[in-house]
């Protein structure tokens, strides 16, 4: 399979200490962008900050947004 | 024929001293060499695209073709095909607002116009969602003309319905084998008591109101008295009904999350989330047009889990296989938009510059989960389905052949047809 200019752009990076407050996304893509509400264990509440609507994922998925 | 499209939508907002250019705040006046880059990249063929109405036609017949020169020019270079999008939601400053009533004429110009700078271009769709413009220009309040009213939205109504069919005309005369891929809201309206069956009735009816102007088909009586009493005169409606065209379309349909409603008794509605789906909803607008269909437009904002885009990706498309299979003649499907869109959560009403997560690529033009899926869904179905019938098929002259000899005999044909037609035409309407 042909590999895509957007796949080589895709970085890797080391799993970040997450924090309540924080701005994630939970993507390769920078949107959309949820704040973090609270953690339990592998699972973050998350809240979009633009629709406000709430939502679980998998820690693991978190990236810290670019400032 | 599986496509994407560039989203372009440009209505104006605040009481019209405000546009709205999707094309600039999505970044594609600036990327779209790259935006075509990313076409070819997933494999799709197929391009819903248009230049800006807004800055292309600058008054009667005076136009700036630069951008749109470079672009479809590169277009026919990479042999894409474009389904051309002439107006989306919005019309120049010198022509104000829908309910200008030499809109019609003066869009028929343009359609001319750009037919005849680009005569490779096949399919068109010459007004986009003529239903959704003039509710949100003149039922809502929220574009253009801003009003809310119902003989401002049956004015609005009539002025695009007739752009399009005067537009359809006059490629025909350039083009005489140009397709219409409609693009329209499919919408159901469901009660949610036994005292909103009335007004959901009232609703289900209007939702064809665009389409069945467009292909000449009969209004229901209650529909009929209220085009008439909102402004609509015996001699526009026959105009419509007198209208021979519909032959040279497909049914271009939208379905988004927003599309089915739930109906109170006092007839307010709200969003009821998908009930029905896309191809229960189909079938009602196949059995009322019997034209063939393609799914014109669709998508949904990633989410948390990453995957939500690529479950209605799916879902969409068994939506599309399940009306297929029941026999309806289905040509194509399409993720709107290429790129991720900027404040329609608002529906355009505001400018917050809030990205909406729903391309096949994010702003920066990397790929998301829907893209990979759906070039994955593309390279799986596309040597599937022109097998369903060799009998019925798109008569498409792709750009690269627009030139080959052996299409010449087509276009010749198509011209003696449309000579017929419009003779039929003719002697139909002698007293």
């Amino acid at each position: 399979m042909a590999i895509s200019n957007s796949d080589l752009h895709e970085t890797r990076e080391a799993q970040q200490a997450i924090l309540a407050g924080d701005v994630v996304h939970t993507g390769p893509n920078h949107h959309p962008q949820w704040r973090v509400i609270a953690i339990d264990g592998d699972k973050a509440w998350l809240r979009n900050v633009q629709t406000h609507a709430d939502g679980v994922a998998e820690l693991r998925r978190c990236r810290k947004a670019a400032a | 024929m599986f496509a994407t499209g560039i989203e372009n939508s440009i209505p104006k907002i605040k009481n019209g001293t405000v546009r709205v250019d999707q094309m600039e705040v999505c970044g594609h006046y600036k990327h779209w060499k790259t935006d075509f880059d990313c076409v070819e990249e997933l494999g799709i063929r197929f391009l819903r695209y248009g230049p800006p109405i807004h800055t292309t036609f600058l008054g009667p017949g005076r136009y700036d073709w630069s951008f749109a020169d470079e672009t479809f020019n590169e277009l026919r270079r990479r042999d894409l095909v474009p389904i051309v999008d002439l107006c989306h939601f919005g019309v120049p400053d010198w022509l104000g607002d829908f309910q200008n009533p030499d809109f019609p004429e003066h869009f028929e110009s343009y359609c001319r116009a750009f037919a005849m700078r680009f005569p490779w271009v096949q399919l068109y769709t010459p007004v986009n969602e003529m239903f959704i413009c003039a509710t949100f220009s003149a039922r809502y309040g929220w574009w253009n003309e801003q009003l809310t009213t119902d003989r401002g939205f049956v004015t609005a109504l009539k002025h695009i319905v007739r752009a399009n069919v005067l537009g359809m005309q006059a490629i025909l005369q350039v083009r005489p084998d140009a397709i219409f891929i409609q693009s329209e809201s499919s919408e159901y309206f469901h009660a949610e008591n036994p005292a909103a069956i009335k007004p959901a009735e009232l609703m289900n009816s209007m939702r064809f109101l665009s389409l069945d102007l467009n292909y000449g088909h009969r209004v229901d009586s209650e529909m009929y008295e209220y085009l008439l009493d909102n402004g609509m005169t015996y001699e526009e409606y026959h105009f419509f009904m007198n209208n021979r065209i519909k032959h040279h379309c497909i049914l271009g349909n939208d379905y988004y999350w927003t599309n089915e409603h739930r109906v109170s008794a006092d007839g307010s509605t709200r969003a009821s989330g998908e009930i029905f789906g896309y191809s229960e909803i189909t079938r009602q607008y196949y059995d009322r047009y019997r034209l063939p269909v393609m799914h014109t437009e669709t998508n949904l904002s990633e989410g948390p889990h990453g995957d939500e885009a690529v479950n209605w990706l799916w879902k969409e498309w068994a939506n599309v296989l399940r009306v297929r299979n029941d026999g309806v003649p289905t040509i194509g499907f399409t993720w709107y938009s290429l790129t991720d869109q900027v404040d329609w959560d608002t529906a355009l009403r505001e400018q917050n510059g809030r990205v909406n997560p729903l391309g096949l690529y994010d702003l920066d033009r990397r790929i998301r989960n829907v893209g990979r899926s759906y070039r994955q869904l593309i390279r799986d179905w596309a040597t599937v389905l022109p097998t369903q019938s060799v009998c019925l098929s798109v008569p498409l002259v792709l750009p690269s052949e627009y030139d080959d000899p052996r299409n010449r005999r087509q276009a010749a044909e198509a011209r003696v047809l449309r000579t017929a037609e419009l003779l039929r035409e003719a002697a139909a309407e002698q007293p």
